[in-house]
């Protein structure tokens, strides 16, 4: 297993190491038009992108698809991102997980719902690369966060960002009050913002 | 919805977890609600957070050169002058200045990758200097299957043309010095044939060819002839 992952340094190190002709400096020379910032664009980032893709959708063949439109937006959309206003990376989790999301609650994606879900909590295909390993490491501190959260908050946290629910559907699944689910949603991610902000 | 109970949505909205008339009547009292907004900008990097939790899948290579021929040939519309981004969902929209360092970890992470670490399609071009293990991972029809042990992950790769499978794992929670994880590829009818000891976190190459699942069990150290504990994971793979 890879374990060779240098721990960042400090955030001013970790600032440094995102600037320049990092994800934002790429998407810049992207809304020019440029096609070979567009494909080192996609080389950094398709792995994440897909990975939140599968993640959510569970399903291999309709997260290829979703990957693809992805892309294609960001293409298109290129030009409209604003560096100022937040992180060039955040905008494309943004991007697809709402694609992904979409995709979801089509209603092709509803007719197997319930079974992806399950399938996202159990077992599914990812992939193996070295990178993978690596993010985990990096992970940690997020994870740390995450497990401040009681289980309750964690399961409808995770149930609406991964399992691309609703708030309604998420107090249907578990039987408990819309007020209830309403609240574990919103207290489970104040706490998260709360603690990965306390770590820094 | 009174105006109480549309605060209580903060937390959905910013996940996305609201129905079309949800956002719909949330965006409008979006517009007249510094908290709410305030609210939703402040939980744009633990969505961040969230995101990076998911495990990076390299999309097939394929993927690459589809989307490269899609691309249409004229560059990007330029975005009009002062218009709001629409395709830009709201907690982007009303996002905050100062950004969290997680956003900034992982894109210094993938900026780390990109330089650091071979990519999946930039695959060795000499066959016979791979191990057995990775010629598995890197078969043409590998496929990947994954379940969860406790907080740890098992990762099989497995080939039909290799005939052969590997396992890696993260984080296995401990066994003690006296017992071992065992790894056990199971038949049709649910009959296991151990599939080798794990050594480490892998990748490893399992004894023999795969079967329709592959269970994990722990054992005496040496292993089992047959599982001697229930197994604390079933991956199938198929």
């Amino acid at each position: 297993m890879m374990v060779g992952m240098a721990p960042a340094s400090s955030p001013r190190a970790r600032e440094d190491a995102a600037s320049g002709s990092g994800v934002s400096g790429l998407l810049t020379a992207v809304a020019s038009g440029d096609r070979a910032a567009f494909e080192r664009l996609y080389d950094e980032t398709a792995p994440r992108v897909h990975g939140l893709v599968l993640r959510v959708l569970a399903d291999p063949a309709q997260a290829e698809e979703v990957t693809q439109e992805v892309f294609l937006e960001i293409w298109r959309t290129a030009p409209r991102f604003e560096a100022a206003r937040g992180s060039a990376f955040g905008w494309l989790l943004t991007i697809a997980h709402r694609r992904a999301v979409d995709r979801v609650r089509s209603s092709a994606a509803a007719r197997t719902r319930d079974v992806t879900y399950e399938r996202q909590a159990s077992a599914g295909p990812y992939d193996s690369t070295a990178e993978t390993v690596t993010a985990l490491l990096d992970a940690e501190q997020v994870r740390g966060a995450l497990a401040r959260l009681t289980d309750h908050q964690r399961e409808a946290v995770e149930m609406a960002y991964f399992g691309g629910r609703t708030h309604t559907e998420i107090a249907e699944t578990l039987g408990i009050p819309l007020g209830t689910a309403k609240s574990r949603i919103r207290d489970g991610l104040r706490r998260l913002r709360d603690h990965i902000g306390g770590e820094r | 919805m009174n105006d109480d109970e549309i605060h209580e949505l903060a937390g959905a909205y910013a996940l996305g977890a609201v129905d079309d008339i949800e956002r719909a009547s949330f965006e409008r009292h979006l517009k007249t609600c510094a908290a709410c907004q305030e609210e939703v900008a402040s939980y744009d990097d633990a969505l961040v957070a969230l995101a990076s939790t998911a495990r990076p899948v390299a999309p097939p290579p394929a993927l690459k050169s589809r989307i490269m021929d899609a691309l249409p040939e004229q560059a990007p519309a330029p975005a009009p002058a002062g218009a709001r981004p629409a395709h830009r969902p709201e907690r982007r929209t009303f996002a905050s200045r100062t950004r969290l360092l997680v956003a900034a970890a992982v894109v210094a992470l993938l900026a780390g990758v990109g330089v650091g670490i071979a990519q999946p399609w930039q695959q060795p071009t000499s066959v016979a200097s791979l191990s057995p293990a990775e010629r598995v991972r890197l078969a043409p029809d590998a496929k990947e299957y994954q379940g969860r042990v406790g907080d740890g992950f098992v990762l099989v790769t497995a080939s039909a043309a290799e005939r052969a499978a590997t396992i890696t794992t993260d984080r296995l929670p401990p066994v003690g010095s006296d017992r071992t994880y065992q790894a056990w590829f199971l038949d049709a009818s649910g009959t296991p044939r151990s599939a080798g000891l794990l050594r480490d976190d892998g990748p490893q190459l399992l004894t023999g060819v795969p079967g329709p699942s592959l269970a994990l069990s722990v054992e005496p150290s040496g292993g089992s002839k047959a599982p001697t504990t229930k197994p604390v994971v079933l991956v199938a793979l198929t």
